[in-house]
């Protein structure tokens, strides 16, 4: 009877993965949530984007009427996917992986910093507990940076300090070096370095954390060879097949059968975003967008009526780089801009222009420029303020004005936290929809709607005006 | 004096002729029995009266008078004091001695209004049994509950048994109806405990025939009718295309309908096509082209049957052919069906019976598997100037084809079914034989072996289609890749079954005891492939694409056994005591949960036999009063292997391998040799065990003046604990649900059946009426320490929850924010309603109260019946209603002429005082799309499209004639004939407030009733005409 009976053995599906086959699934996934999701909220919210004519729709984006619905899959994406980072972390902490463990413990830093810098307070200390802890408590954000920048900081002694471990390999779809058929750990070093650099740059303002990110910028050393000088991306081996392209371009651009994806014709670029391209003679301008007609046309975010599709500029050759093109996760032009500010705030030593410079020049090399349209466009901008270092006359926000530029529909999350952080660029628009609601840009993003049926007790109120606790200007 | 009276015997329900009836004289021991045909000749003195009397038949005495031939239609009868009562398995009681409600539907009234769906027959006819048709089509989904909800998550479902056999209860709607004896409905778990850890949501046992003793008789019957669309959600006929918020601008190539009003002027329609044309129509409504967009759909049923047998054998055989053309153009469904039972005595005392049968599906229709390929939505969509049904030749018409239609963002809904469908074949075969041998006189020995095994296959396709170069160039119009999904799936269920009964007499005690063992076991696989581009158009083969073949496959198995006792004493004729006990092993649990027992006790006593004083009452001529209480087991893991097959097939998992969390391909992988794994999203509990619902009931049933008036009353309450939830948890935990048992459901009600016969005169004329009620009420009592709500459905703006305290299920959704007296607060500014942060609840999806009436006049050979039924006291939510604010299409939308205006019932908040002052004069800031087509004010706000789910219906109106024997008789070879017009669901009556759907309409069988959307298509009626001729 026994025997009859014990047959729930599951034939369908696995009990167990090893930590590099689920590596490789969390890195995949971090693209589509970070590079795809976070990316087109930012986007909207800090002025590159606005819809066509062809759609309504949009409606939080363009009134800014928040909803606890509106992207509330970012958040159960983003813990989903640091759930599996939580497993790679344990069980290669188990089995002696230790570079294993440390790249886990990057990426839980890098996805946790994207959640706090929408959402503020988030359960850490209780995550990840499963049915022990099913109504997790939330920490205070400033805390949990703490804690994620020390996480970065072990995750680099992890690797420095055991040579000998299993070095990743082809599961490494973000650092793996073809030539060393095996993964570049200094490249995560480096990495490690510049997510640490970008969350202590982020609280340096506040004024009872000052010290702290001044000291923990002064122990990592020196600008030369710490921090990120090439781009960190993502590609699993993208092909042109169902779920199976660059998330970003299957969703904006074309679907896996050759067809224009649904949003491809909603979504233009702002005449802001066109503007400041324009305005410098930038020749980032004709990779970033495509003319309609012998204009690049741009559209206002919430105006009315707007030009259909195709009598609107679409996004061009350097955003949509191909349906197996690398997905972003932090471009080599952030990092020199973060080393630039730090240099000027007097964080760290060196040469601010130079790290400024450079930052443009790994711009015009991602979207597929040379070296010599970076410098001749410096070159032509020579005492404009919004190009030209020396005659700007705030450094910080020349740097994040530039920043703005390069992070513009690849790290969009990333450039609206340096706007609710420095309010750089001053002049990023309003929608004009007569049913905006509120004066200024939405500062967060509403906890969402799962949380709210499932955590009601822990969950902290909070509307879209609420600031993160490092935006304090 | 004596006289020879000769005569035919019939049966009045069916007209056909009688064997062995017996025919006797009052008074003597003269007496003859009727022939195969029906035939008898007996000598009578004069003024004799004569007796016929046939087992299920009224007595009928009548005088002898001048005549020599005697024609007698005997009536059945409608309740015996020793009636025979067929419950759980297959256990013949007395009615009399059942503690427990049951209720019996014969044949005749079963298939009376002919419907091919012996599912969709039940309704209205009887007291606690809910039937949900959750849309419409050549082959509806329907849903069946017994007495309320018993389950937070799992199955809810009454366990279908045919011919003794558990079978999945998809098999119900591949029954011939004619094929149909009787079917009992054991309502609550007290009556269908043995039947194991599934019935504890009640049971429905159907028996086919099974021959008759007599000649080979030969039954054809056609039943021929119409399908039509009942009725279309409200629709406004005043403006034509156009989504300019403010200034309503005309828009040719716009879906949303916020274009101007009509002015029955020349306007174009879409774009000007490549060779300069552009469609010009005058700017009017042309409503009427949406109604006119559905067809009339002819269905069709052929049924032949054959039923002989002798004094050791009886056979039945029956083959019937269903055709059915759906409302929706194109959609077609076809059912072949088998069936082969029979009876031997093998040799003496030694019985083998053997059903089998065999169903053939299939059907081709337009897939509707979401909004934008919903041909209900690409109507509804066309603006009401469109002159839509001249878009039928979409090949060789330029304004129909993709190319030149007007619509940039959605499509010609011809082209869509045209190009978008699901074809499926879904054979079922059943089978079983058991023999049956009696040992001594009061011991029984049983065998039974059954199998049935469902087999499906389709395939569901979107052609390619390639838009001109002209077409494409500045518009929103984009290729259509095409695609082709194709699945299969064998699932089969194996029973074997042995029981032994014992009975035996001791003095004023009547003992029965049945022990049993059953043994079951389900297997399933599923397999599907896909391909999301096709090569060249109009092959549907996933090896004519683009891309990676996409596919996938899912193997399931369980089994279980059960040891059961059952052991009924009676006293004397009146008082009736049944205990009995399961217990179930299963392989779905971990081994240390595996066995679970469950008791039940039912006890009856008929005061009429009992009680000396109530004997021989004239007027109280039967009276009995019932209770019992029982304890059921039930497994609630099982689930789907796939969400969605698209054509009402389900895909069971039997609960298999639900305990423990697994490791999934993360979405896209694995991208060549490398591979990726993801956490499911579930954590279990590692102690799962049963779900288990305890409850009693107690009951009366009354009879007066001779059954002219019955009443049968039940009142129940149970509660199921130990629920097995797959509750949504905080994404912080690392997952997004759990699963664990927890909870505690209660449903309490009441249940009534009168059956009355107001008049019965001596002429023939007859008029019976019937009422069934019922209410129920459940309430959640608890979910879990950290868990007060559920949520069974997702993704819009209402859903169906299990909520703590509330009834089960209930409506929550977003809402408007109110002052304290309840009115709608508006935007200062704007004059929109303010939509509320949170959501609230809007009441039970379940109806609380049923009513069905059934009637009947009976006129010599005439019949006209009808069956009415009501629910009420629940809502539902009508997404269909948002959709159609959403494109301007609704009647609704057109409520305040487009105009602005002053939100009825509204204030605002005096910014200076800060309180609410009564709003007489802001006026919403645009009343066209701006308010309409916004989902922040209006579509997205779930209350404007929640409306009380009341209704009455019209489920049946038949009239039949059934020909005179005096007719029959002349005809050689013709025994019976009878015609009949019939009509289902002719009408639906709902408050003014529902201007949407038919409120059974759900998105899904499953638990979370209560929601439509645009997937559905429109309700419909059915109306036409059948002949019966038996040879």
């Amino acid at each position: 009877c026994k025997d009859y009976l014990d047959i729930n053995d599951n034939p369908n599906q696995a009990l167990n993965a090893t930590p590099q086959s689920i590596l490789a699934g969390a890195l995949s996934t971090t693209a589509n949530n970070i590079y795809n999701t976070a990316n087109s909220y930012g986007a909207w919210t800090v002025g590159y984007w606005g819809k066509s004519g062809d759609v309504n729709g949009y409606a939080p984006e363009r009134t800014y009427n928040y909803t606890t619905s509106f992207y509330q899959g970012l958040w159960a994406d983003i813990y989903d996917n640091l759930n599996d980072y939580k497993a790679v972390e344990n069980a290669a902490n188990k089995a002696g992986l230790s570079n294993h463990e440390a790249i886990a413990l990057i990426m839980e830093a890098y996805n946790f910093q994207a959640l706090i810098d929408q959402y503020g307070d988030v359960p850490y200390n209780d995550a990840f507990k499963g049915a022990d802890v099913l109504t997790p408590k939330y920490d205070k954000a400033e805390d949990v940076y703490k804690t994620l920048i020390a996480n970065l900081t072990k995750a680099v002694d992890l690797i420095k300090n055991n040579p000998s471990a299993t070095v990743p390999k082809t599961e490494d779809i973000m650092f793996y070096d073809a030539g060393l058929k095996m993964s570049d750990l200094t490249k995560w070093v480096k990495f490690a370095n510049t997510l640490k650099l970008r969350m202590l740059m982020r609280i340096s303002g506040v004024p009872s954390l000052a010290s702290f990110a001044s000291s923990e910028i002064g122990k990592m050393g020196s600008v030369e060879g710490t921090y990120l000088s090439t781009d960190a991306l993502v590609n699993p081996g993208y092909i042109q097949s169902a779920s199976k392209q660059n998330p970003f371009w299957n969703r904006y651009n074309q679907t896996p059968t050759g067809t224009t994806s649904t949003e491809a014709t909603y979504v233009r670029p702002t005449s802001y975003a066109i503007d400041q391209y324009e305005l410098n003679n930038d020749p980032r301008i004709a990779k970033f967008y495509n003319k309609a007609g012998n204009n690049y046309v741009g559209v206002v975010l919430g105006g009315d009526p707007l030009p259909a599709s195709g009598a609107s500029s679409s996004f061009g050759p350097g955003i949509f780089k191909g349906y197996n093109a690398s997905s972003v996760i932090m471009l080599a032009a952030e990092s020199n801009f973060l080393q630039a500010e730090a240099i000027s705030r007097g964080y760290l030593t060196g040469d601010a222009k130079d790290k400024y410079t450079k930052g443009i020049q790994a711009s015009f090399l991602y979207l597929g420029l040379t070296l010599a349209d970076a410098n001749g466009y410096i070159t032509a901008n020579a005492g404009n303020p919004q190009v030209d270092f020396a005659a700007a006359a705030n450094p910080i926000e020349i740097i994040i004005y530039q920043k703005y530029l390069a992070l513009n529909s690849l790290e969009s999350n990333e450039a609206l936290s340096e706007y609710r952080r420095t309010g750089f660029p001053a002049d990023v628009p309003l929608s004009v929809d007569p049913l905006r609601v509120g004066s200024g840009i939405p500062t967060r993003l509403l906890y969402p709607l799962s949380e709210i049926s499932t955590n009601s007790a822990n969950v902290p109120k909070a509307t879209q005006w609420n600031k993160i606790f490092w935006d304090v200007n | 004096q004596q006289k020879k009276i000769t005569g035919t015997v019939t049966s009045k329900a069916d007209g056909l002729p009688l064997p062995a009836v017996s025919v006797t004289v009052k008074g003597t021991s003269l007496g003859s029995q009727t022939d195969v045909d029906g035939k008898y000749s007996i000598s009578v003195p004069e003024n004799g009266t004569l007796m016929f009397s046939y087992v299920g038949f009224q007595l009928k005495e009548v005088k002898v008078g001048s005549t020599s031939v005697i024609n007698i239609a005997l009536e059945s009868d409608e309740r015996q004091l020793g009636e025979v009562v067929v419950t759980a398995l297959g256990i013949n009681r007395q009615a009399a001695s059942l503690g427990y409600s049951t209720a019996k539907i014969k044949a005749e009234d079963l298939t009376r209004a002919k419907s091919a769906s012996v599912v969709q027959s039940l309704n209205g006819k009887v007291s606690g049994l809910q039937i949900n048709t959750v849309n419409s089509g050549v082959n509806p989904t329907t849903r069946i509950v017994l007495r309320g909800n018993r389950s937070l998550t799992g199955n809810n479902q009454a366990l279908i048994v045919l011919d003794g056999v558990i079978v999945p209860s998809n098999i119900l709607n591949t029954i011939n109806p004619d094929d149909i004896e009787n079917v009992s409905i054991l309502k609550g778990s007290n009556a269908s405990a043995l039947y194991g850890s599934e019935a504890s949501n009640g049971a429905m046992l159907i028996s086919t025939k099974k021959g008759t003793k007599n000649k080979p008789r030969i039954t054809y019957s056609n039943v021929s009718t119409i399908e039509q669309i009942s009725y279309l959600p409200s629709m406004q006929d005043r403006f034509g295309s156009g989504s300019a918020e403010g200034i309503a601008t005309y828009d040719p190539i716009e879906n949303q309908q916020y274009g101007p009003a009509f002015d029955g002027t020349l306007r174009p329609l879409g774009r000007v096509l490549e060779d300069g044309s552009i469609q010009e129509v005058t700017y009017k409504s042309r409503i009427k082209e949406k109604t006119n967009f559905f067809d009339n759909g002819l269905n069709m049923q052929n049924n032949i049957a054959m039923s002989t047998g002798n004094e050791n054998s009886l056979l039945y055989f029956s083959y019937q052919n269903v055709n059915a053309n759906g409302t929706v153009p194109g959609d077609q469904g076809k059912r072949n069906t088998f069936r082969l039972n029979g009876t031997k005595e093998v040799i003496k005392d030694l019985n083998l019976n053997f059903n089998a049968s065999y169903a053939q599906n299939r059907a081709d229709v337009h897939s509707n598997n979401d909004r934008d390929n919903s041909v209900y939505w690409n109507v509804i969509n066309a603006a009401p100037q469109v002159p839509l049904t001249s878009y039928k030749d979409w090949r060789n018409d330029k304004f129909s084809n993709p190319n030149g239609y007007y619509n940039d963002y959605y499509f010609n809904p011809y082209y869509k079914i045209d190009n978008f469908r699901t074809d499926s074949r879904n054979d079922f075969f059943i089978g079983s034989f058991d023999l049956n041998y009696k040992l001594t006189p009061w011991m029984t020995a049983m065998y039974r072996l059954s199998a049935s095994g469902n087999d499906f296959s389709s395939k569901e396709y979107g052609d390619k289609f390639t838009y001109s170069d002209f077409a494409k160039a500045g518009t929103a119009k984009k290729d259509v890749a095409g695609y082709v999904t194709d699945r299969s799936s064998f699932n089969n269920q194996v029973t074997s079954e042995i029981y032994i009964d014992l009975s035996k007499k001791f003095g004023d005690f009547t003992t029965s005891l049945k022990i049993g063992n059953q043994v079951r076991q389900n297997a399933a696989k599923y397999s599907v492939v896909g391909a999301s581009a096709l090569v060249n158009p109009g092959l549907f083969n996933v090896s004519n694409r683009t891309g990676e073949l996409a596919g996938s496959e899912s193997n399931y198995k369980s089994r279980s056994i059960g040891l059961l006792g059952n052991l009924n004493v009676g006293y004397k004729d009146y008082l009736f005591l049944e205990v009995s006990g399961r217990n179930d092993w299963v392989s779905v649990l971990a081994p240390e949960n595996r066995s679970f027992f469950y008791p039940g006790v039912n006890l009856s006593y008929v005061l009429t036999q009992g009680i000396d004083a109530l004997k021989n009452n004239s007027v109280l001529t039967y009276a009995k009063v019932r209770g019992g209480w029982s304890k059921t087991g039930q497994v609630n893991l099982a689930s789907n292997a796939y969400s969605d097959w698209g054509v009402g097939v389900s895909t069971p998992t039997y609960g298999a391998y639900a305990l423990f969390p697994t490791y999934g391909p993360q979405a896209g992988f694995p991208y060549g040799s490398l591979a990726g794994y993801t956490i499911s999203n579930r954590i279990v509990s590692n102690n799962l065990k049963p779900e288990f619902t305890t409850g009693y009931e107690l009951g009366a049933e009354l009879g007066f003046w001779n059954d002219r008036l019955n009443i049968d009353a039940t009142y129940y309450k149970t509660s199921s604990t130990n629920q097995t939830v797959g509750a949504s948890v905080s994404n912080a935990t690392g997952y997004s649900s759990y699963l664990f048992n927890t909870g505690e459901l209660t449903n309490e009600g009441v249940e009534a059946d009168v059956r009355l016969t107001p008049i019965k005169l001596d002429n023939g004329f007859r008029w019976n009426v019937g009422f069934n009620y019922s209410y129920n009420e459940n309430k959640v009592v608890s979910i879990s320490d950290s868990i007060n709500e559920l949520a069974l459905t997702s993704g819009g703006d209402a859903q169906v929850y299990a909520i703590k305290g509330q009834s089960f299920p209930v409506i929550k959704g977003s809402y408007y924010e109110r002052d304290p007296e309840g009115r709608v607060i508006v935007d200062a500014k704007t004059g929109y309603p303010v939509k509320a942060a949170d959501q609230k609840i809007f009441g039970s999806s379940s109806p609380k109260h049923k009513l069905g009436v059934t009637t009947s006049f009976e006129y010599k050979n005439f019949t006209l019946s009808g069956v009415f039924e009501y629910r009420g006291g629940y809502v539902i939510s009508n997404n269909i209603g948002s959709n159609m604010d959403f494109t301007g299409a609704s009647g609704r939308s057109a409520s305040f002429d487009r105009q602005r205006f002053v939100y009825p019932n509204s204030v605002y908040k005096d910014p200076a005082t800060g309180k609410y002052v009564e709003n007489k004069n802001i006026t919403v800031a645009d009343g066209g799309a701006g308010f309409w087509a916004n989902a922040a004010v209006n579509t997205s706000v779930a209350e404007n499209y929640i409306t009380s789910g009341a209704y009455w219906k019209v489920r049946e109106l038949v009239l039949s004639y059934n020909f005179p024997q005096s007719v029959i008789s002349k005809m050689k070879v013709v025994k019976g004939m009878s015609l009949s017009l019939i009509g289902r669901n002719l009408f639906t009556w709902t408050p003014k407030s529902n201007m949407y759907t038919d409120p059974e309409y759900s998105f899904t069988d499953g638990n979370g009733q209560g929601i439509n959307t645009i997937n559905q298509t429109p309700p419909t009626r059915t109306f036409g005409g059948s002949l019966s001729v038996t040879f």
